[in-house]
């Protein structure tokens, strides 16, 4: 069975829109590259642009912050973390569906860190007499969470006039679950304020959202739980905000890893795919490609009898097929 | 589902004094299976460093090191240092190289091509016992 795997939203932190100076780069790319016979017509222009300009731009991360979608393109499908990506995503569903989803809406919750919850009150459905919505996080005070955010002075709309069904579920930790269709296990992350991770499983196809992570080195060796969390993992879809540098030092203990610790436990999990997630608001695209293309050179040296890592970043509006 | 636990990679880790600076060698593969090990020599070897000595850490015979293995020296730099000494890692280069550049800790830690260069940022005194 296969499962697709769509990211509505990959930035850390905070979300993140594109400058003047990003726009312009990209403009600058596009023109040094081009020659008189990619503009000649328009049918010359829309294949130098559909053939990404020849490698002249670098990939176009976003800006909207952490939400995921796991569905089987055939049947169920859930998500994670209300990001403000999860706006895009409403959009998507209810151009596609109408206002009101044919199906319930079945959210699983890392955390309530602002960047992972901030899309809740611009999420349409939610105010839509007709959907259901089902929220799960491991944290018994979600539903206060949630009701919060939409508490004066910082939101003009009162949780209680949403139109929506809500229910609110708490659930175990590292224990087996079946949401949705979904076989779904949730594991503590090394978060200040708790994340929990969730191994996604359906059909044999595992997806594993695990942002909002600090690996610290010393705590990686094989009796790591984490590395059987996400152990033979198609996906694993891992917080690499910091350089190692930076989360060893300046950046200690706020909570985020890096591309070097992804590569070691990826390799140590005998993950198949790792998806750098969480970016650093601070980067631009050219950054987060080079940090992806370091990670690449860093499993080359890591790897030996391993089988090969995959490594990507995650951008906005990438549909993974596992 | 658990994996079985790794044997421990082959690592060596050896120490002489120069005037008042400790040099430390290091050859071999630094893992998730020996980093505790390192680290436990390697804090050894900057706890014995007098207030205001030095130590250089060569890596030149060094293969290979991992996330908890970089972190090691940090620790080492942070105990020399808290007792007004000075630290130097020399002899980084191939893979051990590119795995400080893309971590970046070649801006985290002092950095020297070799070990005379190195014993040179200590004080004259290290110098001259190394070179003599």
């Amino acid at each position: 069975m296969t499962l697709d795997v769509t990211f509505w939203g990959t930035r850390g932190s905070i979300p993140r829109p594109q400058s003047g100076h990003d726009i312009r780069s990209r403009i600058e790319a596009i023109l040094t590259e081009a020659g008189p016979d990619d503009i000649s017509s328009a049918e010359a222009i829309e294949s130098f642009l559909d053939g990404g300009c020849r490698g002249a731009l670098p990939t176009l991360y976003g800006g909207n912050t952490a939400c995921v979608q796991v569905a089987d393109p055939d049947g169920p499908s859930i998500l994670v973390d209300f990001g403000t990506g999860a706006r895009e995503y409403a959009a998507h569903v209810m151009r596609t569906q109408g206002p009101v989803a044919e199906q319930p809406y079945h959210v699983l919750m890392s955390h309530f860190h602002w960047d992972h919850i901030m899309g809740f009150p611009f999420f349409m459905p939610a105010y839509i007499p007709g959907n259901v919505i089902h929220i799960y996080s491991c944290h018994d005070n979600v539903e206060e969470c949630f009701r919060r955010q939409h508490g004066a002075p910082s939101f003009p709309v009162p949780f209680d006039v949403l139109g929506a069904d809500i229910h609110f579920h708490i659930i175990e930790p590292d224990t087996d679950l079946e949401i949705n269709g979904f076989n779904v296990r949730a594991h503590e992350l090394n978060h200040t304020g708790r994340a929990f991770g969730y191994r996604i499983e359906r059909g044999g196809s595992v997806a594993v959202y695990a942002s909002d992570a600090e690996h610290k080195p010393e705590m990686i060796s094989d009796a790591y739980p984490y590395v059987d969390f996400i152990r033979n993992a198609d996906v694993l879809i891992f917080d690499a905000q910091y350089s190692l540098a930076e989360a060893t030092s300046v950046k200690e203990d706020w909570g985020h890893s890096s591309n070097v610790v992804g590569v070691e436990l990826g390799l140590m999990g005998d993950v198949k795919h790792l998806l750098f997630f969480h970016h650093e608001p601070l980067n631009n695209d050219e950054r987060l490609d080079q940090i992806v293309r370091e990670a690449r050179r860093i499993e080359e040296i890591m790897r030996r009898e391993k089988a090969p890592l995959e490594i990507s970043g995650a951008y906005d509006g990438l549909v993974l097929r596992i | 589902m658990t994996a079985s636990e790794t044997p421990p990679s082959e690592l060596t880790v050896t120490a002489e004094t120069y005037a008042e600076c400790c040099l430390v060698s290091v050859s071999g593969r630094v893992d998730h299976t020996n980093s505790d090990d390192f680290l436990k020599q390697l804090t050894g070897h900057a706890e014995g460093v007098a207030s205001g000595g030095g130590m250089v850490i060569d890596l030149a015979r060094l293969d290979f090191i991992t996330s908890a293995g970089l972190r090691a020296l940090l620790l080492a730099q942070r105990t020399v240092t808290s007792s007004k000494g000075k630290i130097v890692v020399s002899g980084v280069g191939g893979v051990v190289r590119e795995v400080f550049r893309i971590s970046k800790f070649d801006a985290l830690l002092s950095v020297s091509d070799s070990v005379s260069e190195a014993m040179s940022q200590i004080s004259a005194a290290a110098a001259e016992a190394y070179s003599g």
